[in-house]
């Protein structure tokens, strides 16, 4: 008799456990408001001096508030930060942003203009060694102060007028300011918090140390819609809602957790299982699956980013600018779109990518294999005959090595170059060989910090540190600089056209494509639309089933 | 015995200080910047960064402060988490991977012993064939095919969560029983080995002929005897095991040591590296310290000759 019960119970067991699915993870989220996000790699810390990635300020933009904030449909729009107002003097060179008087971080303390003076003096001291530190030299004396030529920090472009108010002087006219403001760089830090895990015993500043015990669950501070509720290396940093924040009406998620996912595959069975909400990114070879199959779940949106490739003008024959232009006319980049890369990438023919309403780059350079084999051989190559060998860089990755095999391939049959080598280096020893310019040609990609086509532009001034090519050029410098006072938007958009064409005629920066976003969306999310910049203002993201 | 135990701690000092040396240097020597970004960052800024954690100072006194740090169990801050220190790093970590590799040895031991003893008692027959065919595949399939194949597995069944590390209870399950077949593979042919050694031994015939169960022949008197090599094996294999797997932590988003290894080679944390090196190292001496001594109880000879 006892065998038949036991037998029965087991296998009522087992239909249970069969039958009864767990609830998912996004059922759990759904039911309890908790967003999770996919975020690329582990962040490096949670204070926005100190970092410079876009995974790390995923999370920061989470925690903190700037002056002004981004606006969560547009983001060439500005929304109103811890400053509800601001204005500039008429040439753009003096702005003052008035704060609104409920902005308090998350342990009470009321935010003020004190305090930004005090963050912005912490990114800009040279002992903090911040890497991103050049995002404030549109301060005036930003730069000087963080290279150490002045020492006195009074003489920085940035005041506390009173309680409420806090004006920035700049180096010269920028119209776009309050874009900049957004970025993690000009976030604060509460002060107290900082002085107080600071200290040392080593007679250092606490304002300068790296290394404290503040951005720890329970010692973190921050002003956001969110604030730290526990940081589980490799695991998830997880955030809550600020109770202190002064738009907390408007937040609709109860938290958010982000969850580092360096590896495309595992992230996007990660997704599979109901485990996060948004993908950092996903495999290319995926897209087509999911666009014939999985369509909703599918997001391909403009992203502000280049992909190109560099040449070191100090290594012949790059220095000649008929070879780079035959090298640059002969990439047929709707190709590389459409066969490698896979994500609806737009072919670029221009560093800066078109930004509706402010600027539509100029058309320079094009896929024109004639005349790329005309110029080849007005440098002296005919057909590729007696072309040196050099050797393309690019960091050990798929994609890369697709790119660059496929280019290598056209600049074989185009131009009949066959001695463009590739060279795929570990990304530390990449970036330190495209650093200290011992390279030849390189591949790297530029995203945007704010929706203004000189957060490309800029980087190809005359000894600007990400220059690294040896290009320099008087009139193209001097463009950018007339480009600050233009009269009218339209004028200025001329100018700098003018510029990138300049840029674009000698192509030491040789464009490929522009980036977009491919991500996997839960249907759940709300309010999250495609933005330029990526940088979605959490604090309007909802999770509905509806 | 006692002498045998005190020779080989004093020898694993000298090995881990090898290790530990070696893996200074070859980092000091690899190319890159551990602050170095994609986006330039100023040399005078590089300069700093590199004067705050020691770097400028001569290669012979940066290594004399890791030793000092190791001597001091205490690796410093690392690179890479800023606002962690190694151990705090490795103390997160180290508890994730010992709980998978822990149940991943426990799958592996209960799936390989019996098979290996089953195939050994079956020898040359049917069953033998196909239960060392499958522990052929097991060895051949590596962990990197086996993973994703029962994560999607779970997704499409549902029971359980596929990967991460947000329900402990129910996550160790699927990167166990992914290290848990393929060393299991390995356990059933050594154990097979050692049976089919043993059980060919005089004292085995003298106890059929006394008119013992075979039952009892195989679990009683061959068992002790035929584990030799898979506790051989143990050593090593519970090293890696619950020293963390890069590529199961991968596959299953597990927060273990496993990842720390490969990020702190990737983003020259030598602090951090050390730190894992010194971890696995002491791990390694340890496992492997357990090992013989239970080679030396399970088998007299062992112990006579490593005396020697």
């Amino acid at each position: 008799m006892m065998f038949p019960i036991r037998a029965g119970l087991l296998l009522v067991l087992s239909l249970t456990l069969v039958s009864c699915k767990r609830e998912s993870r996004i059922d759990w989220a759904l039911r309890n408001k908790i967003l999770m996000v996919g975020n690329g790699s582990e962040p490096k810390a949670l204070d926005p001096h100190l970092v410079s990635s876009v995974g790390d300020s995923n999370i920061l933009r989470a925690l903190f508030e700037g002056l002004v904030t981004f606006h969560p449909t547009d983001d060439s729009k500005n929304a109103p930060g811890v400053a509800e107002r601001w204005e500039s003097n008429e040439d753009y060179t003096v702005w003052t942003f008035h704060f609104r008087d409920d902005a308090k971080w998350s342990n009470g303390d009321p935010v003020t203009p004190s305090n930004f003076v005090y963050s912005y003096q912490r990114i800009l001291s040279p002992d903090i060694a911040s890497p991103y530190a050049s995002m404030l030299y549109f301060l005036k004396n930003g730069k000087e102060f963080n290279e150490e030529k002045i020492t006195d920090f009074s003489q920085v472009g940035v005041k506390a007028l009173d309680d409420r108010t806090l004006q920035c002087t700049l180096r010269q006219p920028t119209a776009f300011f309050p874009q900049v403001v957004k970025h993690t760089t000009w976030l604060p830090v509460h002060p107290p918090t900082i002085e107080k895990f600071g200290q040392n015993d080593a007679g250092l500043k606490p304002m300068t140390m790296q290394f404290t015990l503040w951005q720890r669950p329970g010692n973190h501070v921050s002003n956001g819609a969110f604030q730290l509720k526990s940081w589980v290396i490799n695991k998830s940093v997880v955030v809550e809602r600020n109770p202190y924040y002064w738009d907390a009406e408007t937040v609709k998620l109860n938290g958010i957790h982000f969850h580092p996912l360096p590896n495309e595959f595992t992230e996007e069975r990660a997704y599979r299982d109901g485990q996060v909400h948004y993908t950092y990114t996903m495999p290319p070879n995926m897209i087509d699956w999911y666009r014939r199959n999985d369509p909703k779940h599918l997001r391909l949106d403009p992203y502000a980013g280049v992909y190109y490739y560099k040449c070191n003008l100090n290594v012949p024959p790059l220095d000649n600018i008929k070879v780079r232009q035959a090298l640059a006319y002969a990439i047929d980049r709707k190709k590389i779109v459409e066969n490698v890369t896979l994500g609806g990438q737009g072919p670029a023919y221009a560093l800066s990518p078109p930004i509706e309403g402010l600027y539509s780059p100029p058309q320079v350079v094009k896929y024109d294999p004639d005349r790329a084999r005309a110029l080849l051989a007005e440098a002296g190559y005919p057909d590729g005959k007696g072309f040196p060998r050099i050797e393309l860089l690019f960091n050990t990755q798929d994609t890369h090595r697709a790119i660059a095999e496929t280019i290598q391939d056209m600049w074989k049959k185009e131009l009949g170059i066959t001695t463009i080598g590739l060279l795929n280096q570990e990304w530390k020893v990449y970036q330190s060989t495209l650093h200290d310019m011992r390279y030849e040609m390189a591949r790297h990609a530029w995203i945007g910090d704010y929706v203004d086509p000189t957060t490309f532009l800029d980087m190809l001034r005359t000894g600007d540190s990400n220059n690294e090519t040896g290009w320099g050029n008087a009139e193209y410098d001097q463009l950018l600089q007339d480009a600050t006072v233009a009269p009218t938007p339209e004028a200025r958009e001329k100018i700098l056209q003018q510029a990138e064409t300049i840029a674009m005629t000698e192509l030491a920066f040789i464009p490929i494509y522009w980036y977009t976003r491919t991500t996997l969306v839960h249907p759940h999310m709300k309010n999250w639309e495609p933005l330029l910049l990526d940088n979605h203002p959490y604090k309007h993201v909802d999770l509905s089933a509806e | 015995m006692r002498r045998f135990i005190i020779s080989r701690i004093l020898q694993a000092f000298v090995v881990l200080f090898c290790i530990l040396t070696i893996t200074f240097f070859l980092t000091a020597l690899a190319p890159g910047n551990p602050f170095q970004e994609d986006k330039a960052i100023p040399k005078h800024i590089l300069a700093k960064m590199d004067a705050y954690w020691g770097r400028d100072k001569p290669l012979i006194v940066q290594y004399a402060k890791q030793m000092g740090n190791f001597a001091r169990l205490d690796f410093g801050p690392s690179f890479g988490n800023k606002g962690f220190t190694v151990n705090e790093v490795i103390g997160m970590a180290f508890p994730v991977s010992f709980v998978i590799g822990a149940a991943g040895l426990c799958i592996a031991l209960a799936i390989g012993i019996p098979v290996g003893v089953l195939s050994a008692v079956k020898r040359n027959t049917g069953v033998d064939y196909s239960l060392m065919s499958l522990a052929l595949i097991g060895i051949c399939l590596p962990t990197f095919v086996i993973g994703p194949l029962i994560s999607i597995a779970a997704i499409k069944l549902g029971w359980i969560p596929a990967l991460g590390w947000e329900t402990p209870w129910l996550n160790w399950f699927l990167p166990a029983l992914t290290l848990g077949l393929f060393y299991g593979a390995y356990f059933a042919r050594l154990t097979r080995a050692g049976m089919l050694e043993t059980l060919s031994q005089d004292y085995i015939r003298t106890a059929r002929s006394k008119g013992v169960s075979e039952v009892r022949v195989v679990l009683f008197h061959a068992l002790k005897g035929g584990l030799v090599p898979v506790v051989g094996f143990i050593g090593p294999a519970v090293a890696a095991l619950i020293g963390g797997s890069f590529v199961m932590e991968s596959v299953f988003q597990l927060p273990g040591l496993g990842t720390h290894f490969i990020r702190a080679v990737t983003n020259r944390d030598t602090p951090l590296l050390l730190g894992c090196v010194a971890t696995f190292g002491l791990l390694i001496l340890i496992t492997n310290l357990l090992s013989d001594i239970l080679l030396a109880w399970l088998n007299p000879r062992h112990q006579s000759a490593s005396d020697a």
